[in-house]
């Protein structure tokens, strides 16, 4: 943190920011557009949400989905009619890599990509019946995150943020923590659209500046502190003069926010801190840098919680490995995005449990689409939107369960069938809201998360 | 369209067994089975239980309902539950009264009143077309008068509508405002008109000027700078969704996009009538007198639809037919915003909710943009007369003409050479090592040519290169049978089959009896020859065109086309879809065409089988196609050149024919006969075996001529545009899905709630849409604009919704004042100018923004205008205010876009190349708008995502608007170059914060500002270092709230 910050306390600072503002009450939201700030519509299970992206599809048959036949008929021409693909290059059956193995009380299958989350079974439900709408990455990564296929629609994180607001004063109430991966279709998928800025994402960085504009530029010690008391003082004048105008006391005492926020957000986010053995469980001592990334991302995570913060998305790393998107070496590419993720998540469930946090934080893990059970070319997976595994945990879901299911091939959902519709709907409803009622007024209509879609799932609930 | 609801009514009074179906079945049917039987929802089991026809025709197992027989009839044993039958519904049971009924009804031989076929929509919402159109804004606009108002508050007014503001508040008791002191009123009227706050010059010149009518002097002065373009350009943009670039997965950049920004920025600073400004957007390359600019002579019309195709992009599409749904969605809901003020994308799936819009409207919108289809056109044709390019086809003709005489003696001569070459044609190892060089290879080539002259003479050797080279030209391959009898004449081509083209641009010509290629630059003068279809650039690469056959369905077999030619692109545009070529699934549907012989294309379409598509060939299609983020446009080549043909000459039957060449080539010299004759004779020049002599006092007048006219060719200059494709009705989708079309006929035509014309013209009704927006009797289109010019000026449509005009909009706060102000717009001729300039005049814009204080309290939002708004600025003023305070800003207008700063966002494949923090001092219009990378301080002030359009932007008032304007780089690199001119003022510390304050707030410092002007000064350390002080000085300035917020 900058040491600029030193003499001035914050509590002086808050004191001092609001001599000779007027009533502080008018800098309500008269001139502009209000936030629905609406309570819960009934009690939440999930206060908070991390939504833990899994960037270009994770093999459900490689993973969640464990398919028999595949090693049986590996090799073969598929036997059912294959649908329209991407690069349209389809192979043969392709047997998984990797064994699966029973975990846990309730047996949950998991292959060995995921040794870790494995360990963690008896808190998952596994959603076998995933399906999205397109097969390609950027339709369906919008989709995942807004319902519509369409780019520019406000992204799950936002309307969280517009239906409950923040609980932290200090923090912004929707955070995503970037990896360093850019998303096909682009960052702005987890914008907020429409909705007004303030419901927008704060992007923070594990490394690097932490957030954009976070980081005064002065390098004189206390500088930003003299520039800020004197601005007040002049500011003041003007307030004196306009007495009348919401809009400039709101800007004023926005200015009192954005320097609490110039000193939570660093401290919040800063894992340095954490004893040693909560590095080394989330993996900050990992050979593999990724892991060590994603470990810091995750322990950032449970961190922002902890104040409050009410949706925390994770995109993953770069750098080694284009994201999961194994059109071909599936087993070194898979191998590699699994191994960054797999020990920091369930690290994350492990301590938020150990603090008591599980019960009231939903996580969800969830790419945009899965792997076609045949090969493309020699040794990869092409798109599957017609059936694939996701799974959630934590705050009101019924752990150790499996819901839904593919056919015997992995190609089709056949059982339970659900789109991210339903996914939105069940995520809002654990936070108290239902989803066909958070609604904004956009192009004539009142627009909802879920469209005009989405069903509640008793079965996944605890 | 039949409403079901009044059929029932009528046949339910006649009918027990009706009356007994509405009262107990129909309740039944939509509770527990339509959810999963019905065309609006879902059809499980192949089952309709939403119509009689559906039932009838039954499900996957066959009929469901016995008239009749209940026990016999399958729903009754499934809603039993009995064994072996599936059970219904699958997850409840209908309690046993409802069964009753359901098998009563079916031994009552099951009378159902629901007589709509199978694939025929059900009326299910009771949409009431009549009804809608009692909605406010479909009433014709009304003759207001002008309020009369009480004589001690007429002389408050200055314009007409000032009266219908002052009666409002008259009728709430409120007085208006007080006059806004002329500083705060000539900024306030700056920013709105330019965006731009008044240099200190301008103010200096304002105060100075103590005659009457100073402030109507000073807002003629701001509406004629070219800066007002920029602005009101920018308002367009919001509501065109502009964007440069495609988002999706690679963010590909649409080339010359930004000239449609260039035309904006013009359109309004030369005041087009609106009127003419909905022509040009939606038609404006089909207007039969273009607007040309005085200036350039260029087209400026054909660049008004240029936003209609500014859709995102998506690659990797499994369904074009999907994707077109997706991009012409976009194209409707532009429209429907922009200039009807309806949101008519809603009614996509179903008649619209709330809105007189039918989904027959949206899909007539559809057909209409289906038979239209991108295009770059050329804006500098129209400098192109008739005239000059029959000056220019005849010097042309001339050229070759005399070329072809000046080489005619050399037909004699050519006996010698002609021996030589068969004698080495004997040389079977000469061959062989001939045809296996490798082409690439120059140094293995220039050894035997080297070889083949000291064998031989230069002639003979350029003859045996021309036939035995690799690559030989194909034109002259068909005489090797003249010197081998091994090498017989090449069989006729394969004819492709009739194809019907439409040709746009003056480039493309007929070339069935031969066309040469001349460069008169270069000694050969001839380049080649195309002797069969069309070709373009055969005069001068510069002549633009663009051909394109008319829509044909795919079979599923390859699509096969002969092309030749340099920096032309050929592609299968199946429905419509823009990205062509990008994709792996695409990419061999778009060929780049480099190469002077002719190749045979095809396009694969068994991934596409039974879609509409049409062939498209592009000279200059190099510098027409998307690119990657960061790659800059791609040059217009003076080499481009391209033919097209379904059917490529004979050559053979050329020299077939012939005895020997040296008979052959006199007779071409003295004109060929045909295509083939004038490619095989363009060749021979090609190659070098014949050459021009140009000494020849005929050809060297005739050159003289030729570059004369060429010269006065201007580079293309191009544009995103329309043209007319082919003419195609589109189906309604049953719930807006495209694979379930209706069976009817569903003609084109304007809005059934409008006036529900048929369009009667040949092309794709674009022209009569404009004609219809624009006639007299339409309600929305004037009110529409008018209001968005309103909200503009006053912070807030009269309409405050105002890119909605329907129920779910806002009603009109001033309903007389809107009618009147459309009244006006229209009577003066739709001229933009001159509406802003009477609001600006108004009283009720020189109001001050101090509220009265019961106004205060019970009209918060300012819907009765006591008073005029505090607004903060646009994203686009903020920064550009910086940069004027700095002294950075560059005040030229138009030009290719700056690539924004983008440092601060994350890297991926579809980065752009990084822009410079400051942008070059262009103002925020000129930044790229390069949409997964747009400049993060405008989008922090709310700039919009550029994707949907927006006619009112959020103004949100955020934490990360002040960190923005504390810690962002820019605003440090500006706070820096502001200090640093400052400090280098010559003039006292109290004078350089008077400028200061004149430049940030153009206004003088108040005494208390000096003072603490000082003491911060002092606070900062002048004395140690003034500059630093400075700086500090100037960023605290900037953040001042007034700096960025206008009173």
């Amino acid at each position: 943190m900058s040491s600029s910050l030193s003499h001035l306390s914050r509590r002086e600072f808050m004191h001092r920011g609001s001599l000779g503002f007027g009533s502080l009450a008018l800098a309500g939201l008269l001139d502009q557009e209000a936030d629905a700030a609406i309570k819960p519509h009934f009690a939440p299970k999930a206060k908070h949400v991390i939504f833990l992206y899994m960037d270009g599809g994770v093999s459900h048959v490689d993973s969640f989905d464990p398919k028999p036949l595949l090693k049986k008929e590996n090799g073969q021409k598929p036997k059912f009619e294959v649908e329209a693909t991407v690069f349209n290059n389809n192979g043969n059956i392709l047997a998984s890599p990797w064994e699966f193995k029973n975990y846990g009380q309730s047996g949950i299958p998991i292959s060995d990509l995921f040794p870790h989350i494995g360990s963690c079974a008896d808190d998952l439900c596994v959603m076998r019946s995933m399906t999205a709408f397109s097969p390609s990455h950027p339709n369906a990564n919008y989709s995942l995150h807004s319902g519509l296929i369409l780019s520019g629609r406000p992204s799950m994180g936002a309307w969280a943020s517009y239906g409950l607001g923040s609980s932290n004063a200090d923090l912004p109430s929707y955070v995503v923590i970037h990896g360093g991966q850019v998303p096909s279709g682009g960052m702005q998928m987890t914008g907020e659209g429409f909705l007004p800025a303030a419901h927008g994402p704060s992007v923070l960085h594990p490394k690097g500046v932490v957030l954009q504009n976070i980081n005064p530029l002065e390098k004189k010690e206390g500088l930003q502190q003299d520039k800020l008391a004197l601005l007040r003082q002049i500011d003041g004048q003007l307030q004196e003069r306009r007495p009348d105008s919401a809009l400039i006391a709101s800007a004023v005492k926005n200015y009192e926010m954005a320097y609490r926020m110039q000193m939570a957000v660093p401290e919040v986010t800063d894992v340095s801190k954490e004893p040693e053995s909560i590095k080394k469980l989330y993996g900050l001592d990992s050979k593999f840098n990724n892991t060590r990334t994603y470990g810091a991302q995750c322990l950032m995570a449970r961190r922002l919680v902890e104040q409050g913060v009410r949706f925390v998305e994770l995109t993953i790393t770069t750098g080694n490995g284009d994201r999961w998107d194994q059109h071909g070496g599936l087993k070194n590419g898979h191998t590699k995005n699994a191994l960054a993720v797999d020990q920091p998540i369930a690290a994350l469930i492990k301590d938020l449990k150990s603090r008591g946090l599980l019960d009231s934080t939903l996580l969800v893990f969830a790419g945009e689409f899965g792997r076609t059970p045949f090969a493309q070319g020699r040794d990869g997976r092409d798109h599957n939107p017609q059936g694939f595994s996701i799974w959630m945990a934590g705050g009101g879901i019924k752990g150790g369960t499996i819901y839904g299911a593919t056919d015997e091939y992995g190609y089709h959902a056949v059982e339970n069938k659900m789109t991210v519709h339903d996914m939105h709907a069940n995520m809002l409803h654990l936070m108290g809201v239902d989803h066909e009622k958070l609604t904004y007024r956009y192009g004539g209509r009142d627009v909802r998360l879920t469209d005009v879609h989405g069903e509640i799932i008793p079965e996944i609930l605890a | 369209m039949v409403s079901s609801l009044v059929l029932a009514a009528q046949v339910a009074s006649g009918s027990d067994g009706f009356t007994f179906f509405e009262n107990k079945v129909r309740p039944i049917m939509e509770e527990h089975c339509l959810k999963c039987h019905s065309e609006a929802k879902k059809v499980k089991g192949g089952l309709l239980l939403d119509r009689k026809a559906g039932w009838e025709d039954g499900g996957d197992s066959g009929p469901v309902i016995v008239p009749g027989k209940p026990e016999e009839s399958l729903l009754i044993q499934m809603i039993r539950h009995e064994a072996d039958v599936e059970a219904m519904p699958p997850k409840s049971k209908l309690s046993d009264g409802e069964i009753a009924d359901l098998a009563r009804w079916i031994k009552m031989g099951a009378p159902d009143p629901r007589g709509e076929a199978i694939g025929q929509k059900i009326n299910e919402s009771g949409f009431d077309l009549e009804e809608r159109k009692q909605w406010w804004s479909l009433q014709p606009v009304a003759r207001v008068a002008v309020p009369k108002v009480a004589p001690e508050v007429e002389e408050w007014c200055r314009t007409d509508l000032d009266r219908f503001v002052i009666a409002g508040l008259e009728a709430k008791g409120w007085a208006p405002a007080a006059e806004a002191d002329e500083v705060t009123l000539l900024r306030r009227a700056s920013f709105v008109l330019t965006g731009l706050a008044p240099t200190p010059g301008e103010l200096d010149e304002f105060l100075a000027d103590s005659r009457e009518g100073a402030y109507q002097r000073a807002v003629d002065r701001m509406m004629s700078s070219p800066h007002f373009g920029e602005n009101w350009a920018r308002h367009w943009m919001d509501v065109a969704r502009y964007g440069e670039s495609k988002a999706f997965e690679n963010d590909y950049v649409m080339p010359h996009t930004w000239r449609y920004r260039d035309y904006l920025v013009r359109a309004f600073n030369e005041d087009v009538p609106y009127d003419q400004f909905v022509r040009e957007a939606l038609a404006g390359d089909l207007l039969e007198h273009p607007r040309i600019n005085p200036g350039t002579g260029c087209n400026e019309s054909v660049a008004g639809p240029g936003f209609l195709h500014l859709a995102d992009g998506h690659h990797g599409v499994t369904d074009l037919h999907e994707d077109e749904a997706r991009v012409i969605d976009s194209m409707i809901n532009v429209v429907g915003t922009a200039f009807h003020g309806l949101t008519i994308s809603c009614a996509r799936c179903h008649d619209h909710k709330f809105d007189a819009i039918t989904d027959e409207d949206y899909y007539s919108l559809y057909g209409m943009f289906r038979s239209s289809r991108l295009h770059y056109a050329n804006v500098a044709e129209s400098n192109w007369s008739a005239e000059r390019s029959r000056e220019l086809r005849s010097a042309h003709g001339d050229v070759v003409k005399a070329t072809v005489k000046s080489a005619a003696a050399q037909a004699g001569k050519l006996e010698e050479a002609i021996a030589k070459v068969r004698k080495l044609a004997e040389n079977k190892e000469l061959v062989e090592a001939w045809r296996k060089l490798n082409p690439k290879d120059a140094e293995a080539r220039k050894k035997l040519r080297t070889e083949l002259g000291e064998m031989t003479s230069p002639e003979a050797a350029r003859w045996f290169v021309a036939l035995y080279a690799p690559g030989g030209k194909q034109e002259l391959l068909g005489m090797k049978h003249l010197f081998d009898s091994a090498n017989p004449p090449p069989r006729k081509s394969e004819s492709l089959g009739e194809r019907t083209w439409l040709a746009d641009g003056v480039g493309f010509e007929s070339a069935e009896s031969g066309r040469f290629f001349v460069n008169p630059d270069d000694p050969k003068i001839i380049q080649r020859a195309a002797g069969g279809g069309m070709v373009a650039g055969h005069v001068s690469a510069r002549l633009d065109g663009t051909v394109r056959s008319e829509d044909f369905v795919t079979d599923g077999g390859p699509i096969k086309i002969w092309v030749k030619g340099r920096s032309a692109t050929v592609s299968l545009v199946i429905r419509n879809y823009e990205l062509v070529g990008h994709g792996p699934t695409t990419a061999p549907l778009r060929k780049r065409v480099n190469s002077d012989q002719w190749q045979l294309i095809q396009f694969p379409t068994s991934l596409w089988k039974d879609e509409v598509a049409f062939i498209q060939i592009q000279h200059q299609g190099e510098s027409k196609r998307l690119r990657g983020a960061g790659a800059g446009e791609v040059a217009i080549s003076d080499e481009a050149w391209v033919a097209v043909a379904t059917e490529i000459p004979d050559w053979g039957k050329v020299w077939s024919g012939a005895n020997s060449i040296e008979e052959m080539v006199a007779s071409l010299l003295e004109g060929p006969k045909d295509g083939a004759g004038a490619e095989v004779l363009g060749a021979l020049f090609s190659s070098g075996l014949l050459a021009a002599d140009l000494a020849d006092p005929q050809l060297k007048k005739a050159l003289g001529s030729l570059k004369k006219v060429r010269d006065l060719i201007e580079k293309p200059v191009y544009v995103r545009s329309l043209v007319e494709g082919t003419n195609m009705n589109e189906p309604v989708y049953i719930r807006g899905n495209h694979k379930r079309p209706s069976d009817e006929e569903n003609p084109r035509r304007f809005l059934a709630g409008l006036s529900g014309e048929a369009f009667t013209g040949r092309g794709s009704g674009r022209r009569e849409w404009a004609e219809q927006l624009l006639k007299p009797g339409n309600p929305l289109t004037a009110r529409v604009r008018v209001n968005r010019i309103w909200s503009r000026v006053f912070g807030k449509g009269i309409v405050a919704s105002v890119d909605d005009f329907g129920k779910m909009g806002e009603k009109p706060s001033h309903p007389e004042l809107l009618d009147f102000l459309a009244n006006d717009f229209v009577k003066e001729k739709w001229s933009i100018k001159a509406m802003i300039r009477k609001m600006l005049l108004s009283s009720t814009f020189r109001m001050s923004s101090i509220p009265g204080a019961e106004a205060a309290e019970l009209d918060p939002g300012n819907v009765f205008l006591q008073r005029m708004p505090v607004r903060r600025m646009s994203a686009e003023s903020i920064r550009d205010h910086i940069l004027a305070a700095s002294g950075d800003l560059k005040r030229d207008l138009f030009g290719p876009s700056v690539p924004a700063y983008i440092k601060d966002q994350p890297n991926s494949r579809a980065k752009p190349r990084e822009g410079p923090l400051g942008g070059n001092g262009r103002r925020s219009i000129y930044l790229a708008s390069q949409r997964n990378y747009l400049p993060s301080f405008l989008r922090t002030f709310d700039a919009p995502n550029s994707t949907e359009p927006v006619g009112r932007r959020n103004v949100t008032n955020v934490p990360a608007q002040s960190l923005a304007l504390l810690n962002h780089p820019l605003v440090h690199q500006q706070a820096k170059v502001w200090g640093e001119r400052i400090v280098k003022r010559e003039e006292s510390d109290q004078e350089k914060l008077r400028h200061l304050h004149r430049v940030a707030f153009s206004r003088e410092a108040t005494k208390e500002e000096i003072e603490w002007g000082l003491s911060a000064l002092g606070k900062l350390g002048t004395a140690a270092n003034p500059q630093e002080a400075w700086i500090s000085l100037c960023h605290i300035i900037i953040n001042r709230k007034e700096f960025i917020y206008v009173f």
